[in-house]
């Protein structure tokens, strides 16, 4: 006759304790915990902005401008989306990268450059004749510009200036409109920088600076030409 | 145009911030445009200690971002209009 399978009952203590141990994967969290849950409040970026709006529009003077500062940096911390909303009031554009603002600003700067370079646009010594001398003065400043158009084009492309230049770039109307452009946009920042601000006084609006620049210099002659072409 | 942006970051690179901190800011303020620059390069013009000051409060209000504590919030509110009550009176 078989004996009956026995356990000790130590053995059976340890088994039960293991079963005990293991998670019921369908068993509810503790209540106490779910109700931790939802009543602890919540970080909302866009309430925290619209609060301290609220505690900010209160104030006057000079506290206003350092709240509006302060605001500026909430929007830029929490929701970078909400920087215009935060300094309501005015009219934005869209924000933009470091790496755009920096490309943008390298590339003003190299326009800028290039108009002061244009401003010196000369006919060769050789030429004597006054109407000739600003004739080809103008025509020198064309070179540049479709140059310039060049130099724009292969940067705007990634590749090396050098080599890029040396392989040759053909230029298009739109490559030259597109330059056009990037110059117009840094007229008004090359009228500052050169003409505006003399001895600490301002000589000439920025308008009329540019008036007399674009009729009395070969190369913003050859410019303003330029720019009614290709309107 | 980028004006304010470039002036600003003049400015904040001959501020006495760590570099650390001056390319937190730096970068921070890159998301904004001109328009919106106007009133921080105002501020940051007229004195140096203006960039400390947003400086720590925009590494204040990061630090919010990343814990997402209200109660912190909260507090850095009420410091900040105690602040600006000062400049009121």
């Amino acid at each position: 006759m078989e004996s009956p399978v026995t356990f000790s009952t130590n053995l059976l203590t340890k088994l039960a304790k293991k079963i005990m141990s293991i998670e019921n994967p369908f068993s509810q969290p503790p209540q106490e915990s779910q109700q931790e849950i939802v009543e602890k409040p919540k970080f909302n970026p866009e309430r925290a902005i619209d609060d301290e709006r609220g505690v900010f529009e209160k104030l006057r003077g000079k506290a206003k401008d350092v709240a509006k500062v302060m605001l500026l940096m909430s929007a830029l911390s929490f929701a970078p989306g909400m920087v215009r909303e935060a300094s309501a009031g005015q009219s934005f554009e869209e924000g933009a990268t470091v790496e755009e603002v920096e490309n943008e600003q390298a590339a003003e700067e190299r326009a800028i450059n290039f108009l002061e370079r244009l401003s010196h646009a000369r006919a060769p010594e050789r030429i004597t004749h006054e109407g000739q001398k600003e004739l080809m003065a103008e025509r020198a400043a064309k070179v540049m510009i479709q140059a310039f158009a060049a130099q724009e084009k292969v940067l705007a492309s990634g590749g090396s200036l050098k080599e890029g230049m040396k392989a040759g770039v053909s230029v298009t109307s739109e490559d030259v409109q597109k330059v056009l452009e990037q110059l117009n946009k840094a007229t008004g920042e090359y009228a500052d920088r050169y003409l505006g601000d003399k001895d600490g006084k301002v000589e000439a609006e920025e308008g009329n600076a540019l008036r007399k620049m674009s009729t009395e210099n070969p190369g913003f002659k050859a410019l303003m030409e330029m720019m009614g072409q290709y309107r | 145009m980028t004006m304010n942006f470039h002036k600003i970051k003049e400015l904040i690179c001959k501020s006495t911030l760590s570099p650390q901190d001056q390319d937190n800011l730096v970068v921070a303020l890159s998301l904004a445009n001109d328009a919106e620059l106007e009133p921080v390069a105002k501020l940051f013009f007229e004195s140096h200690e203006w960039i400390e000051k947003m400086s720590m409060n925009l590494k204040a209000k990061q630090a919010v971002a990343v814990s997402q504590n209200p109660d912190e919030w909260r507090n850095l509110l009420a410091q900040e209009e105690s602040e600006l009550k000062k400049l009121e009176s």
